[in-house]
Protein backbone atom coordinates (compact mmCIF):
# COMPACT_ATOMS: atom_id res chain seq x y z
CA UNK A 1 0.00 0.00 0.00
CA UNK A 2 2.92 2.87 0.57
CA UNK A 3 4.48 1.71 -2.51
CA UNK A 4 1.39 1.67 -4.23
CA UNK A 5 1.00 5.06 -2.63
CA UNK A 6 4.26 6.75 -3.43
CA UNK A 7 3.54 5.94 -7.14
CA UNK A 8 0.14 7.39 -7.04
CA UNK A 9 1.62 11.00 -5.69
CA UNK A 10 4.02 10.33 -8.96
CA UNK A 11 1.16 9.57 -11.15
CA UNK A 12 -0.67 12.75 -9.89
CA UNK A 13 2.31 14.76 -10.44
CA UNK A 14 2.12 13.90 -13.80
CA UNK A 15 -2.05 14.68 -14.04
CA UNK A 16 -3.19 11.60 -13.59
CA UNK A 17 -7.08 11.89 -13.17
CA UNK A 18 -7.26 8.26 -11.87
CA UNK A 19 -4.33 8.16 -9.28
CA UNK A 20 -6.21 11.62 -7.86
CA UNK A 21 -9.92 9.97 -7.83
CA UNK A 22 -7.97 6.92 -6.26
CA UNK A 23 -5.86 8.53 -3.22
CA UNK A 24 -9.41 10.35 -2.18
CA UNK A 25 -10.98 7.08 -2.32
CA UNK A 26 -8.05 5.48 -0.08
CA UNK A 27 -7.78 8.26 2.40
CA UNK A 28 -10.69 10.23 3.00
CA UNK A 29 -11.83 7.94 5.91
CA UNK A 30 -8.44 9.06 7.82
CA UNK A 31 -8.31 12.31 6.68
CA UNK A 32 -12.13 12.95 7.30
CA UNK A 33 -12.55 11.13 10.73
CA UNK A 34 -8.81 13.32 11.86
CA UNK A 35 -10.58 16.45 10.94
CA UNK A 36 -14.12 15.76 11.95
CA UNK A 37 -12.80 14.59 15.65
CA UNK A 38 -10.69 18.53 15.87
CA UNK A 39 -13.51 20.63 15.23
CA UNK A 40 -16.47 21.57 16.00
CA UNK A 41 -18.70 21.46 13.07
CA UNK A 42 -18.58 18.35 11.01
CA UNK A 43 -18.96 20.30 7.59
CA UNK A 44 -16.23 22.16 8.13
CA UNK A 45 -14.57 19.88 8.76
CA UNK A 46 -15.14 17.72 5.48
CA UNK A 47 -14.73 21.38 3.95
CA UNK A 48 -10.60 21.16 5.12
CA UNK A 49 -10.72 17.52 4.23
CA UNK A 50 -11.48 18.24 0.69
CA UNK A 51 -9.26 21.99 1.09
CA UNK A 52 -6.66 18.59 1.88
CA UNK A 53 -6.97 17.11 -0.92
CA UNK A 54 -6.64 20.25 -3.28
CA UNK A 55 -2.44 20.48 -1.56
CA UNK A 56 -2.27 17.19 -2.96
CA UNK A 57 -3.48 17.70 -6.50
CA UNK A 58 -2.42 21.31 -6.58
CA UNK A 59 1.09 20.50 -4.69
CA UNK A 60 2.01 16.71 -5.08
CA UNK A 61 5.82 17.89 -4.91
CA UNK A 62 5.66 18.92 -1.26
CA UNK A 63 5.04 15.21 -0.79
CA UNK A 64 9.08 14.30 0.07
CA UNK A 65 8.58 10.62 0.43
CA UNK A 66 10.45 10.47 4.26
CA UNK A 67 6.45 9.75 5.33
CA UNK A 68 3.62 7.56 4.10
CA UNK A 69 1.39 9.75 2.14
CA UNK A 70 -1.51 9.30 4.84
CA UNK A 71 0.87 10.66 7.04
CA UNK A 72 1.48 13.68 4.51
CA UNK A 73 -2.12 13.91 4.00
CA UNK A 74 -2.86 14.35 7.98
CA UNK A 75 0.10 16.41 8.68
CA UNK A 76 -1.74 18.78 6.02
CA UNK A 77 -4.91 18.35 7.52
CA UNK A 78 -3.51 19.47 11.01
CA UNK A 79 -2.41 22.42 9.91
CA UNK A 80 -5.16 23.71 8.04
CA UNK A 81 -7.44 22.54 11.46
CA UNK A 82 -5.42 24.45 13.48
CA UNK A 83 -5.54 27.62 11.19
CA UNK A 84 -9.53 26.99 11.92
CA UNK A 85 -9.04 26.46 15.44
CA UNK A 86 -7.32 29.98 15.39
CA UNK A 87 -10.15 31.52 13.22
CA UNK A 88 -12.77 30.29 14.85
CA UNK A 89 -11.61 31.73 18.71
CA UNK A 90 -10.94 34.90 16.64
CA UNK A 91 -14.72 34.89 15.56
CA UNK A 92 -15.76 34.02 19.11
CA UNK A 93 -13.36 37.09 20.62
CA UNK A 94 -15.00 39.57 18.20
CA UNK A 95 -18.39 38.20 18.11
CA UNK A 96 -18.28 37.66 22.20
CA UNK A 97 -20.52 34.96 21.73
CA UNK A 98 -19.49 31.48 23.32
CA UNK A 99 -20.38 28.52 20.38
CA UNK A 100 -21.22 24.98 22.05
CA UNK A 101 -17.94 23.44 23.30
CA UNK A 102 -16.18 20.96 20.50
CA UNK A 103 -18.27 17.70 20.75
CA UNK A 104 -18.11 14.53 18.12
CA UNK A 105 -20.51 15.26 14.89
CA UNK A 106 -21.97 11.64 14.36
CA UNK A 107 -24.58 10.98 16.96
CA UNK A 108 -23.00 8.23 18.38
CA UNK A 109 -24.90 5.01 19.31
CA UNK A 110 -24.50 3.88 22.48
CA UNK A 111 -24.13 5.87 26.07
CA UNK A 112 -20.75 4.23 26.32
CA UNK A 113 -20.14 6.27 22.82
CA UNK A 114 -21.53 9.39 24.28
CA UNK A 115 -19.11 9.09 27.10
CA UNK A 116 -16.50 8.24 25.25
CA UNK A 117 -16.85 11.28 22.64
CA UNK A 118 -17.37 13.40 25.44
CA UNK A 119 -14.28 12.71 27.14
CA UNK A 120 -12.28 12.84 23.71
CA UNK A 121 -13.78 16.37 22.47
CA UNK A 122 -12.86 17.81 26.38
CA UNK A 123 -9.36 16.51 25.49
CA UNK A 124 -6.94 19.96 24.24
CA UNK A 125 -6.50 20.21 20.58
CA UNK A 126 -2.92 18.65 20.90
CA UNK A 127 -3.81 15.84 23.11
CA UNK A 128 -6.93 14.62 20.98
CA UNK A 129 -4.97 15.10 17.93
CA UNK A 130 -2.28 12.56 19.30
CA UNK A 131 -4.97 10.19 20.68
CA UNK A 132 -6.97 10.24 17.39
CA UNK A 133 -3.73 9.34 15.53
CA UNK A 134 -2.58 6.95 17.66
CA UNK A 135 -5.38 5.05 18.86
CA UNK A 136 -7.89 5.47 16.43
CA UNK A 137 -5.87 5.42 13.17
CA UNK A 138 -3.02 3.03 14.24
CA UNK A 139 -0.03 5.45 13.41
CA UNK A 140 2.84 4.92 15.58
CA UNK A 141 3.95 7.51 18.19
CA UNK A 142 7.04 8.46 15.75
CA UNK A 143 4.57 9.32 12.64
CA UNK A 144 1.95 11.33 14.76
CA UNK A 145 5.16 13.29 16.44
CA UNK A 146 6.14 13.96 12.53
CA UNK A 147 2.29 14.73 11.53
CA UNK A 148 1.69 17.22 14.53
CA UNK A 149 5.28 18.82 14.23
CA UNK A 150 5.55 17.82 18.20
CA UNK A 151 8.65 16.39 19.77
CA UNK A 152 7.87 12.53 20.44
CA UNK A 153 8.00 12.01 24.20
CA UNK A 154 5.15 14.99 24.14
CA UNK A 155 3.08 12.88 21.53
CA UNK A 156 3.80 9.74 24.18
CA UNK A 157 2.57 11.88 27.30
CA UNK A 158 -0.58 12.98 25.06
CA UNK A 159 -1.48 9.63 24.27
CA UNK A 160 -0.71 7.85 27.47
CA UNK A 161 -2.67 11.13 29.51
CA UNK A 162 -5.52 11.32 26.40
CA UNK A 163 -5.93 7.63 26.99
CA UNK A 164 -5.97 7.58 30.29
CA UNK A 165 -8.80 10.15 30.43
CA UNK A 166 -11.04 8.06 28.53
CA UNK A 167 -10.99 4.98 30.32
CA UNK A 168 -11.84 7.16 33.20
CA UNK A 169 -14.87 8.27 31.59
CA UNK A 170 -15.16 4.92 30.58
CA UNK A 171 -14.68 3.64 34.00
CA UNK A 172 -16.74 5.85 35.20
CA UNK A 173 -19.95 3.98 33.38
CA UNK A 174 -19.34 0.66 34.82
CA UNK B 1 -0.62 0.25 22.20
CA UNK B 2 -1.92 -1.55 25.16
CA UNK B 3 -0.69 -0.80 28.28
CA UNK B 4 -1.17 -4.85 29.21
CA UNK B 5 -3.29 -4.02 32.44
CA UNK B 6 -6.76 -3.86 31.25
CA UNK B 7 -6.87 -5.20 27.84
CA UNK B 8 -11.03 -5.65 28.13
CA UNK B 9 -11.02 -1.94 28.65
CA UNK B 10 -8.55 -0.55 25.96
CA UNK B 11 -10.29 -3.17 23.25
CA UNK B 12 -13.75 -1.34 23.97
CA UNK B 13 -12.44 2.05 23.87
CA UNK B 14 -10.79 0.95 20.76
CA UNK B 15 -14.18 -0.40 19.51
CA UNK B 16 -16.22 2.88 21.02
CA UNK B 17 -13.96 5.44 19.49
CA UNK B 18 -13.71 3.60 15.69
CA UNK B 19 -17.51 3.50 16.07
CA UNK B 20 -19.06 6.44 14.39
CA UNK B 21 -15.66 6.41 11.62
CA UNK B 22 -17.17 7.89 8.24
CA UNK B 23 -17.61 5.59 5.83
CA UNK B 24 -14.86 3.88 3.91
CA UNK B 25 -15.80 4.50 0.45
CA UNK B 26 -18.12 7.90 0.09
CA UNK B 27 -18.16 8.62 -3.52
CA UNK B 28 -19.86 11.55 -2.58
CA UNK B 29 -16.98 12.97 -1.04
CA UNK B 30 -15.09 12.17 -3.64
CA UNK B 31 -17.04 14.12 -6.54
CA UNK B 32 -17.03 17.18 -3.81
CA UNK B 33 -13.23 17.03 -4.05
CA UNK B 34 -13.60 16.76 -7.95
CA UNK B 35 -16.17 19.47 -8.21
CA UNK B 36 -14.28 21.77 -5.77
CA UNK B 37 -11.04 21.61 -8.30
CA UNK B 38 -12.88 22.03 -10.98
CA UNK B 39 -14.57 25.35 -9.70
CA UNK B 40 -10.94 26.52 -8.94
CA UNK B 41 -9.95 25.90 -12.22
CA UNK B 42 -12.53 27.68 -13.50
CA UNK B 43 -12.47 30.57 -11.72
CA UNK B 44 -8.53 30.62 -12.66
CA UNK B 45 -9.21 30.56 -16.00
CA UNK B 46 -11.72 33.11 -15.58
CA UNK B 47 -9.24 35.44 -14.05
CA UNK B 48 -7.06 35.17 -16.74
CA UNK B 49 -9.53 35.63 -19.51
CA UNK B 50 -10.62 38.87 -17.82
CA UNK B 51 -6.77 40.04 -17.50
CA UNK B 52 -6.47 39.67 -20.81
CA UNK B 53 -9.61 41.58 -21.92
CA UNK B 54 -9.13 44.14 -19.20
CA UNK B 55 -5.22 44.51 -20.85
CA UNK B 56 -6.65 44.29 -24.56
CA UNK B 57 -9.07 47.11 -23.50
CA UNK B 58 -7.02 49.36 -22.03
CA UNK B 59 -4.19 48.71 -24.59
CA UNK B 60 -7.29 49.98 -27.02
CA UNK B 61 -8.04 52.75 -24.88
CA UNK B 62 -4.80 54.26 -25.05
CA UNK B 63 -3.26 53.52 -28.25
CA UNK B 64 -5.12 56.09 -30.14
CA UNK B 65 -4.25 58.61 -27.86
CA UNK B 66 -0.83 57.94 -27.85
CA UNK B 67 -0.89 58.20 -31.83
CA UNK B 68 -2.41 61.64 -31.34
CA UNK B 69 -0.04 62.75 -29.32
CA UNK B 70 2.89 61.45 -31.26
CA UNK B 71 1.16 63.01 -34.57
CA UNK B 72 1.34 66.35 -32.62
CA UNK B 73 5.12 66.14 -31.26
CA UNK B 74 5.67 64.97 -34.95
CA UNK B 75 3.85 68.12 -36.27
CA UNK B 76 5.76 70.60 -33.66
CA UNK B 77 8.47 69.39 -35.16
CA UNK B 78 7.54 70.13 -39.03
CA UNK B 79 6.19 73.62 -38.22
Amino acid sequence: MADDDVALIADIRNGSERAFNVLIDRHQQAVRDFLRRLLADASEADDLAQETFMVAWTRPGTYRGDASVRSWLCAIAWRKARGAQRAWFRRRAREGTWAADVAPMVSPPSPESVLVGRALAALPIEQRAAVVLCLIHDFSHTEAAAILGAPLGTVKSHVARGKARLLAALGSQA
Amino acid sequence: MTDGWMPDKDAKLAQLLRADLPPARDPLFRLDVLARRERQRFRRQLLVALTFGAVSDLRNLVSPLFGRVSQAIARSFVD
